[in-house]
């Protein structure tokens, strides 16, 4: 299978790791084979250099200049409904919901798994 | 007038017992009728209903008894993890309940070859039926606000970590 997310200024990339976990950045310039120069101004973001290994790449891009400037990329970001698109993929639906698992207080994670006992006592009893 | 000095205080002057100097502090700001889950000793991994702290700094809790077999208790702040779970324990009236409650029963005195025949039949430490009536009277209206809610099986519900789950990236 081909590569087809590369990396490449206007690449939206989500960050992973570090204080701007689970946010959205675009990819303005690259340093090197390892590093990029990131900038996510409807997100907040801080235009920063951020480790490659920190970055997951997603499908959507934007068409900015190598280099482009935080305004410039504001701008080009909200022509585009990023922000939009990208809550309709499943990656961040799945992430949404991660982050409402890792949430949950005591109380609310003894309802799930009594919900789901219930479901599979109704499905085992349905199922004979 | 020679002020008239007190020697030898009578038994009537007494002094009261001293307030604590630093009374515990409890931690997290916790409300009657919060949940905490007891973490060590005979009970541990129960939840439990918090209803005041006692003079003595411990605080007093209670299963209910009929939800999870756990009678008032009394035991450190320390010994407990605060959930964000508060129930409805309006109508409690704990007034009455000291650290005087939890004093232990004298032992039955005898001879000690009274004692040593008798070792053969261990008697069962039996709770007072004073003890039984205070606790029914104190759990009654706790009981009233959870009857038939998820929250009488939440108690009934013993706290255990569960495979992936690290006890430092829960919430409570």
């Amino acid at each position: 299978m081909a590569i087809t997310r590369y990396v490449e200024p206007g690449r939206v990339a989500l960050v992973n790791y570090g204080k701007n976990v689970h946010k959205l950045g675009v990819i303005v310039d690259i340093l090197d084979e390892n590093r990029v120069l990131l900038d996510g101004p409807t997100t907040g973001v801080a235009r920063e250099v951020y480790p490659l290994k920190r970055l997951y790449l997603t499908g959507l891009k934007v068409s900015i200049l190598r280099g482009a400037r935080t305004k410039t990329l504001r701008k080009a970001l909200e022509n585009n409904d990023i922000c939009e698109k990208w809550e309709k993929t499943s990656k961040a639906k799945k992430q949404a919901i991660k982050m409402k698992r890792a949430s949950l207080n005591d109380y609310d994670r003894f309802v799930v798994s009594n919900l789901k006992r219930r479901r599979a006592f109704e499905l085992r009893r349905k199922a004979k | 007038m020679v002020k008239r000095f007190d020697w030898y205080k009578g038994e009537e002057n007494k002094e009261k017992k001293q307030q604590p100097q630093n009374p515990t502090k409890l931690k997290g700001n916790i409300q009657a009728g919060q949940v905490l889950v007891i973490l060590s000793g005979r009970f541990r991994g129960k939840r439990v209903v918090f209803l005041k702290q006692l003079h003595s700094g411990y605080i007093l809790v209670t299963g209910p008894y009929k939800v999870n077999g756990v009678p008032l208790l009394r035991l450190p702040q320390k010994h407990t993890l605060t959930t964000s779970k508060v129930i409805d324990v309006n109508g409690v009236n704990t007034g009455d309940i000291s650290d005087a409650y939890f004093k232990k029963e004298d032992k039955v005195k005898g001879s000690k070859e009274e004692q040593f025949f008798q070792d053969g039949k261990k008697k069962k430490a039996e709770v007072s039926q004073a003890k039984k009536d205070t606790q029914k009277a104190v759990d009654a209206s706790i009981l009233a606000a959870i009857k038939g809610k998820t929250e009488a099986k939440y108690l009934r519900d013993v706290f255990t970590l569960h495979k992936g789950q690290k006890a430092h990236e829960l919430v409570f």
